[in-house]
């Protein structure tokens, strides 16, 4: 009887004892086997990063966030666990951003150099970076709400550029073209509309993005037709680039924007989020802005043509990219 | 030798003793007879503390058993038997091992403790029982287990409550001859009961607890010679 | 402090000085090692080993259940695979524990309390004193150990059925793979739930074994005394279990 008790009772505690440690191990994702590294980041702030957060190399998950601790000088200074087999850039980074609409939060490794396009990111990595020490350089990403709040500042600002161009314009000979720098305006309104939809319903999304680039098909050849007389004005035809470049821009935007639509079926996945958009946004809208200030020279100058050839180009490899990886930026579905 | 003094207890606004005042001495069997629910067995688990009395003490070998630590109650406890009115066997356990639980807590080897069992076993008759569960004996055969349960411990004292109720008249005569024999073996004997026949049989001494008091101490021949009316009733048991 | 005094304290005070004087009581008797150390592995079996598979039983319908339900909540406002969530959650945190102790309250507490209320009765328990055994040591210390052993063992088990029944039902019976379910499972798990379900199982070992005692030892004598104490520690049990897990709600979350 004693020696069945003995038998029983280990028996039971054996069981769980191994259902609480496999499944704590297992639901924690420990591996013992698994060789890990620890490495530091320094931040200004880390948003909404949590212990047990996942840390992302190009969008694989490599390790976790062990510890957050505040330190000295207002920085906070983050501990991750990495697998060792993970091969690191050379100067990493460390880019704390929200996965998904649920507030879920990760710290996604990149690449100190080159720098990220986006300024404030630039910046927040240099000042850390600047500290030195063993932590890497850190900064963090706004979330979603800050995000369309900021690409609505930005839409406004490119109607409020349009509005100078317009007065650039306003003689007899560029009536024309007039009308159509007012159309873009509507653009531009269409984008803070946009902008605004983003927190809502991402469907519209895609509607949006396809009346858009009607509109800008339209703009483009209303554009075209008032600038073909201004190509005596220009030597070599560049207006005339810009404006092809620009329709063949928005074909592609109204394609994609089908695709979207599309995708939005399957994308049922939430990780990502619509910051790389919008961080593209930003730069496109960014060199608009720069460009505006040699706009009113548009006949005379060629500083424009290259800027807005260029804006073209990149607005073009945007949705280039948007075809081609339509998850990377449609993985915002809500719910 | 022990020795009862002023014992009071109460129940709630029932009170049972009122100041009893007893001494046992010691190499002979007391018996305490009374009317049932008089306070016998109240008395009895005074003296080992299973009860704590209102008023009153107990002093058994010289020292106050009301005063006594935790580990001087145990101490005590093992010199006092204590033998129960449905002796009390626990059931999940066989013959031997009830009569071992308490050699075992004396710390006795197992040797000793097999021998012992044998030994009272033998005094009660019941040798060949070991492996039986209270559940499987008789009445009579579960009273002898919890003599044998007391004798094993070699006590000084046993207290016997009431030993012979309930048991038919053959069983209660091989009972008071059981008494008889832990006596002769040396043991003290403070015996509570109603069974007159069992008492004159057994006691030495015989005292009657009534209405709270002893009412009449003294030999067997004293009290079967008393003159008092309320013990000749009770050991006549008229109506 | 010796046992008439305290009985003279009891006699006197309210209930829940009674339940600190038994606890008192019982804490003590945990130095009489010799008494209650042969006695502890036999309880264990009884109180926790034997308890396995109503526990089991228990643990497979809720996770069925939690299933079930929360896909129900989420349709279309939340991701299914927060399903496993949901389950893992619950099951770890609140109703493994909770659910596991009012079974075995009811078990245990009752199986406890009959039979040391009809020890009590039968006067077995006096006999014990008179064989120079402290009851606390002898009854109370083995069964409050073991159950305080045992629960989290027996609500580790439920755990792992549990999750497991609702994994195999969101499986089956809903539009849910393996994977999601497990996504759902990590998403919020923190090393904590675990424990603190484990944690909180103890105490209601504890709580519910301790109550049983204390009304089987103050049995009134005869059936219907019994009968009453063994409701009541049942009772009591089960309320100790829900004052428990919101103390240790406030305390440790």
């Amino acid at each position: 009887m004693k020696r069945t008790n003995e038998f029983a009772v280990g028996l039971a505690v054996l069981l769980a004892l191994t259902v609480v440690v496999a499944g704590a191990l297992w639901l924690s994702e420990t591996d013992l086997n698994k060789q890990q590294v620890t490495a530091q980041a320094r931040f200004r702030t880390v948003g909404g990063l949590g212990v047990g957060a996942p840390v992302t190399l190009r969008g694989v998950k490599v390790g976790r966030v062990e510890a957050i601790r505040l330190v000295a000088n207002e920085w906070v200074e983050t501990e991750f666990s990495l697998d060792r087999v993970v091969e690191l850039p050379p100067k990493p980074a460390v880019i704390s951003a929200s996965a998904s609409l649920f507030g879920e939060w990760s710290a996604n490794i990149i690449s100190y150099d080159p720098p990220p396009t986006d300024p404030n990111l630039r910046e927040a990595l240099a000042e850390s970076d600047q500290v030195g020490g063993d932590a890497w350089p850190g900064a963090t990403l706004p979330d979603i709400g800050q995000l369309t709040a900021q690409a609505s500042r930005i839409a406004g600002d490119v109607g409020v550029v349009t509005q100078r161009i317009s007065q650039a314009f306003d003689s007899t000979a560029l009536k024309n073209m007039q009308q159509s720098v007012k159309d873009l305006a509507e653009i531009s309104g269409r984008l803070v509309e946009f902008a605004g939809a983003q927190t809502t319903r991402i469907d519209r999304v895609s509607r949006n993005v396809a009346t858009t680039s009607d509109a800008f098909a339209g703009v483009a050849q209303t554009f075209q037709g008032a600038v073909a007389r201004l190509d005596t004005a220009t030597s070599d035809n560049q207006l005339k680039d810009i404006l092809n470049n620009g329709r063949a821009s928005s074909a592609d935007l109204r394609q994609a924007a089908g695709d979207l639509r599309s995708v939005m079926t399957a994308a049922r996945e939430n990780q990502a989020s619509l910051i790389r958009v919008v961080q593209q946004a930003d730069s496109l809208m960014t060199k608009i802005q720069r460009g505006n200030g040699t706009l009113g020279m548009l006949a005379s100058d060629s500083t424009l043509y290259r800027e807005t050839t260029a804006t073209v180009i990149q607005f073009r490899e945007l949705l280039t990219d948007i075809k081609a990886n339509p998850k990377k930026y449609l993985k915002i579905s809500v719910f | 030798m022990i020795t009862i003094d002023g014992l009071t207890k109460a129940f709630g606004a029932k009170r049972v003793l009122e100041g009893v005042s007893l001494e046992v001495p010691d190499g002979r069997n007391t018996v305490v007879i009374g009317y049932s629910g008089v306070g016998k067995s109240v008395m009895l688990k005074c003296i080992v503390a299973l009860l704590e009395p209102d008023a009153g003490q107990v002093v058994v070998d010289g020292a106050v058993v009301q005063a006594m630590s935790r580990g001087e109650l145990a101490e005590l406890r093992g010199r006092i038997g204590y033998v129960f009115q449905f002796a009390a066997l626990f059931d999940s356990m066989t013959v031997a091992e009830n009569i071992a639980l308490g050699l075992v807590k004396r710390g006795l080897d197992r040797d000793t403790i097999a021998q012992r069992i044998e030994e009272s076993l033998a005094v009660v008759e019941l040798s060949g029982t070991e492996d039986k569960y209270p559940a499987e004996l008789s009445g009579g055969m579960r009273k002898r287990v919890g003599i044998a349960r007391a004798v094993a411990l070699k006590p000084h004292y046993i207290l016997y409550d009431e030993p012979t109720s309930g048991l038919d008249p053959v069983t209660s005569a091989v009972m008071d001859q059981l008494m008889v024999r832990t006596r002769d073996l040396g043991v003290t004997g403070l015996v509570v009961t109603h069974d007159m026949r069992s008492a004159f049989c057994v006691g030495d001494r015989i005292a009657m607890l009534h209405e709270g008091r002893i009412r009449q101490v003294g030999t067997k021949a004293e009290i079967q010679a008393t003159e008092d009316p309320v013990v000749r009733q009770f050991i006549e048991g008229r109506p | 402090m010796s046992p008439p005094v305290a009985s003279r304290i009891a006699a006197r005070d309210g209930f829940v000085a009674h339940i600190g004087r038994r606890s008192l009581e019982t804490a003590r008797a945990l130095a009489d090692v010799r008494t209650w150390s042969p006695l502890l592995m036999g309880q264990m079996r009884r109180l926790g080993v034997d308890s396995v598979p109503i526990a089991l039983f228990i643990a497979v319908f809720t996770g069925i259940v939690l299933s079930l339900l929360s896909s129900y909540i989420f349709t279309g406002a939340v991701p299914l695979y927060f399903v496993g969530a949901l389950v893992g959650k619950t099951v770890m945190m609140e109703l493994g524990p909770v659910l596991t102790g009012m079974a075995l309250a009811g078990r245990v507490g009752a199986s406890i309390a009959a039979e040391l209320g009809t020890m009590k009765v039968t006067e077995q328990v006096d006999a014990l004193e008179t064989l120079a055994y402290d009851r606390n040591a002898y009854l109370v210390v083995p069964r409050v150990l073991a159950a305080t052993l045992m629960f989290p063992v027996v609500t580790a088990l439920a755990m792992g059925v549990g999750i497991t029944s609702g994994w195999i039902t969101a499986v089956n019976l809903l539009d849910l793979s393996t994977p999601e379910f497990f996504k759902g499972l990590k998403l919020f798990y923190q090393f904590k739930d675990i424990w603190f379900g484990l944690l909180k199982s103890a105490s209601f070992g504890a709580a519910v074994a301790l109550m049983g005692c204390l009304r089987g030892l103050d049995a009134k004598s005869g059936a219907q005394g019994v009968g009453q104490s063994t409701t009541r520690a049942v009772v009591l049990g089960c309320e100790a279990i829900l004052v428990l897990d919101a103390f240790w709600a406030l305390v440790l979350l």
